[in-house]
């Protein structure tokens, strides 16, 4: 008797944290969201502070951001510096392509990423920094609504998990 | 780094590609290189021109189908890899119509002007691309040393050219040699040509005691170096503005030479027609005029009243 509580316990807990982890994709993306908006402001206060090259701002941008956005950043600098490609967009289509396997953005975020890399190749400054403020304002409604989305999916996810593991010791037992 | 390999590097797409077949050595002999849109692109190789082709190699004759003729999205490519993709970093620069790459060497853009209150904005829509190559010529101003430079002073000194002959080559060679011979020399390079100033390290040798203010307007460099530096000698190139005039006549009465370029026909136009003709107080006495004849460039030498006081052959075309 002692033996089937304890396990029973165990196959709960257990449910119960696949549950919380599962839950976690929100929170991760939720992060990963806000690394990007940071990049983003980052690079609209360079290009009208001191306007130096891409690359500088990339690189600059990936040392002061975390996780996989910093990688991306990190790559697209590398592969300005290169001046191997045609536009700054394709560049950094090329350094998200590469590092997508890593985030957990989903479609509405990966448009801001594409976005933000559509407006890399305008001439002026200004036009840069009204750009990076619309893909702020977007980054901004999606992480409200990522957040409302992270909250739910914590309580479902962990409910779902308690639950599943109740029915799999009422199976078992 | 060769001029190729620094040409090369900050150009992108199908020019890049093109300028990547040439024959290094070939290259290394280029004045300018043009590129326009839907139209052959040209090469100006020992003073005469020749179209380019899609090959890479040279050709006095144009046939349809060898030459290169880039579109307009070619041009744009290449602006846009040339600016690092940041075309918002050189909006000074593309206002003046120029952007100066590692080496010294400028890329005159042409296209669609933005003008705001009568004076350009910006260039858009690129049509067309000048990339004039600075070369240095070591020993080509040992000539004409003799004529500016008696007891340890140098001599208020002009070279008046048309464009193209070689006066920011012979500038600079002038600056390294006085800089060898012990004088403090500062020099406000406008364009970055003189220096070929990139990320802080001057490429071109211009001596062990010369000072380069890159990227400023010249009447206020030419001041700054003034107060700053401590010159014995101020060099600026492509002077002609009222500013200028009156920032060199400040600089000569605070007992400083200097030496610049004008772009002028000879030395009559240069006084009717320029700001130096407007000096009054200190003025230049001498007065070197480039020009060309067949394979070779020559350097006229004038005093204040005009007379020729010598007469030099300072480059040769092999």
């Amino acid at each position: 008797m002692t033996i089937k509580l304890i396990g029973a316990a165990a196959i709960i807990i257990s449910s119960w944290v696949a549950g919380i982890m599962f839950s976690m994709k929100s929170a991760y993306r939720l992060e990963d969201l806000e690394e990007f908006k940071k990049a983003v402001s980052i690079f609209s206060d360079s290009i009208s502070l001191s306007a130096p090259p891409i690359s500088e701002i990339f690189k600059d941008i990936s040392k002061r951001v975390n996780g996989p956005v910093a990688m991306i950043f990190d790559d697209a600098g590398k592969m300005a510096e290169g001046k191997n490609y045609p536009s700054a967009e394709e560049i950094f289509k090329n350094a998200v392509d590469k590092n997508i396997k890593n985030l957990y953005f989903e479609a509405g975020e990966m448009d801001c990423l594409y976005s933000f890399g559509k407006n890399l190749d305008l001439e002026y400054s200004h036009e840069q920094k009204n750009g990076a403020s619309i893909i702020i304002s977007n980054i901004n409604l999606n992480q409200k609504a990522l957040k409302e989305q992270a909250e739910k999916d914590k309580r479902l996810y962990s409910s779902a998990g308690v639950l599943c593991g109740i029915l799999m010791c009422v199976i078992l037992f | 780094m060769s001029v190729k390999n620094e040409i090369i590097f900050s150009a992108g797409g199908r020019i890049k590609e093109v300028l990547g077949l040439v024959d290094d050595g070939l290259f290394e002999e280029f004045n300018e290189l043009r590129f326009r849109s839907k139209r052959p692109a040209f090469v100006k190789y020992r003073g005469k021109e020749y179209f380019l082709l899609n090959n890479g190699k040279l050709s006095s004759e144009g046939k349809n189908g060898d030459c290169f003729i880039p579109e307009s999205r070619d041009i744009k490519e290449f602006i846009r890899v040339l600016s690092g993709y940041s075309l918002y970093a050189f909006s000074e620069e593309i206002k003046n119509g120029y952007i100066t790459i590692e080496g010294g060497h400028r890329i005159g853009i042409t296209g669609r002007t933005v003008v705001r209150n009568n004076a350009i904005e910006s260039i858009t829509s690129f049509c067309g691309i000048n990339i004039r190559i600075s070369h240095e010529i070591k020993g080509c101003g040992e000539k004409i040393k003799k004529y500016i430079y008696e007891n340890g002073v140098c001599k208020n000194t002009v070279i008046v050219s048309p464009p193209g002959l070689g006066k920011t080559t012979l500038l600079r060679d002038i600056i390294r040699i006085l800089s060898l011979k012990g004088k403090n020399v500062a020099v406000a390079d406008e364009r970055g040509e003189i220096g070929g100033m990139w990320h802080g390290m001057c490429l071109n040798d211009v001596g062990p005691r010369t000072d380069v203010l890159d990227g400023c307007p010249k009447s206020e460099g030419m001041i700054t170096l003034l107060r700053s530096m401590s010159p014995d000698i101020i060099a600026a190139d492509e002077i002609g503005s009222d500013r200028d005039a009156r920032a060199i006549e400040t600089i000569m009465l605070g007992g400083v030479s200097v030496i610049c370029t004008i772009h002028g026909g000879g030395l009559d136009d240069v006084l009717n027609r320029t700001c130096i003709g407007q000096m009054g107080g200190k003025k230049f006495t001498r007065f070197i005029e480039l020009r060309r004849i067949e394979n070779k460039t020559e350097a006229v030498v004038k005093n204040e009243k005009g007379n020729v006081i010598g007469t030099e052959v300072i480059r040769h075309d092999h």
